[in-house]
């Protein structure tokens, strides 16, 4: 499985790239190769499908009797999978299925982008704990508003995407610009904190380079900025394995002189 | 200010700020010194002149001059800057556009040369953090108005520094959200 999914999530972009939207093809060119791009692609989904599937029966697996024997298993694989059938399917297969060209099924809205879930969003965005429900919020919201759905409905996601992040902004900004009384601590520590527990993915990533810039003012007021620091921190195993290396080739050559003698 | 947009961090800020000149008073003689910015020199004993930092670092730690206080780091211009910037809205103008950055350095080598050292340091922490409230106020009713740019003025470049990452990034987010809003 971990084989084949940045596989499909690849040919999910070739895909995204070929159709018109000049817009979304260069955002996702510039993602192309981030693992958190894949990762918020694999998001499941609940799906209706619209047609009939020949032959992939083995995908409704609770669907079919409990008490299934081997006849029947093997029955199933050859069985068509029928419409009207709820699955889930992650979201890069959504996105090749449910499009507005190939329309085979119709599919829910995840939990965190459905109404009652943006209307607290509206109320006070600071509090929800978006780690917990979507680890990878925004993009995760970016990839669906590709899918075809109802369009008031779309812009309703945009919008509460938008006013979700300028709200929760103030958050992030403060911790970020406030923990660094205790400098030289690792940034990962912070993340066991009541608040930051609940930011996103992204949002930690934008509460990292926030704390950088302040670790490097503290470093100035320490006057530590001014030590040099060598270029790779890691340069003694560098030439450690440089060394370890040439021995070995060494060696090797004395051992072949040795056999040819 | 066009030149601050080629400063990558805070290391290279504090070494461009290691250029800007200050006055000494050296304890020995010397003819002219060509170097590359300009000449310096020449070197009498008590006659004060103007050299860069970087260079006055380095007598000061070799026991050889002692620094003359610059003008804007003196307690009365620190705490008149901080009453305009407590009583603006805005941004206020600095003398020096490293002025955070130099105050830390030359009174980390040189405290005995500066009268009154401690309160003005004092007193520059104050105003840090005056101007740091103020950065924060309003890069968050910038985010919360989603334009993508605006116009500020008076900022210091350790300032910029501080807060170009964070604030790129988080302006990237507000176009991409933006980006994806479908038309009617």
């Amino acid at each position: 499985m971990s084989n084949r999914t940045p596989l499909s999530a690849s040919s999910n972009r070739l895909s995204a790239s070929a159709s018109s939207n000049t817009t979304s093809t260069s955002q996702q060119y510039e993602d192309y190769f981030s693992i958190d791009d894949i990762l918020s692609t694999q998001e499941r989904i609940k799906c209706q499908l619209l047609v009939d599937v020949p032959k992939l029966g083995y995908l409704e697996h609770s669907g079919s009797s409990s008490k299934s024997n081997d006849d029947q298993q093997e029955s199933n694989v050859s069985a068509p999978i029928s419409a009207q059938t709820k699955l889930e399917f992650p979201y890069w297969m959504v996105y090749s299925i449910c499009n507005s060209k190939t329309n085979f099924s119709t599919f829910e809205l995840p939990y965190i982008f459905q109404n009652i879930q943006r209307q607290i969003f509206h109320a006070d965005s600071t509090i929800v704990d978006l780690h917990k429900l979507s680890p990878n919020f925004y993009r995760y919201g970016k990839h669906l508003l590709q899918l075809n759905f109802d369009q008031d409905e779309k812009k309703d996601v945009a919008m509460t995407m938008l006013s979700t992040f300028q709200q929760r902004f103030r958050t992030i900004m403060d911790y970020s610009f406030h923990l660094t009384s205790s400098s030289g601590e690792d940034i990962a520590k912070y993340t066991n904190d009541k608040f930051i527990s609940k930011f996103d993915h992204f949002e930690k990533q934008l509460f990292a380079i926030g704390q950088m810039g302040f670790l490097d003012y503290d470093r100035l007021l320490k006057n530590e900025t001014k030590k040099m620091v060598a270029p790779g921190t890691n340069r003694t195993t560098i030439s450690d394995n440089m060394n370890d290396l040439t021995n070995l080739t060494t060696r090797k050559r004395k051992r072949n002189e040795n056999e040819k003698e | 200010m066009c030149k601050s947009l080629f400063i990558m961090d805070i290391e290279e800020v504090q070494y461009l700020s290691e250029n800007e000149y200050v006055s000494i008073v050296p304890n020995f003689s010397h003819p002219v010194i060509h170097l590359i910015k300009g000449s310096v020199g020449p070197f009498q004993p008590t006659t004060p002149l103007n050299v860069p930092l970087w260079m006055a670092i380095h007598l000061k730690e070799s026991h050889r001059c002692r620094f003359i206080c610059p003008e804007w780091l003196t307690y009365d211009t620190i705490s008149t800057l901080l009453k305009a910037e407590q009583q603006n809205e805005h941004f206020t103008p600095m003398p020096n556009r490293f002025i955070f950055i130099l105050s830390q350095t030359i009174m980390s080598v040189a405290l005995e040369d500066i009268p009154n050292g401690d309160n003005i340091r004092l007193i520059m922490k104050d105003l840090w953090d005056l101007r740091l409230a103020k950065l924060r106020t309003s890069i968050d009713s910038l985010i919360k108005s989603g334009a993508l740019y605006a116009k500020v003025t008076h900022l210091t470049t350790v300032e910029i520094c501080l807060i170009r990452n964070f604030l790129k990034m988080a302006l990237k987010q507000i176009y991409q959200l933006q980006q994806v809003i479908p038309d009617e």
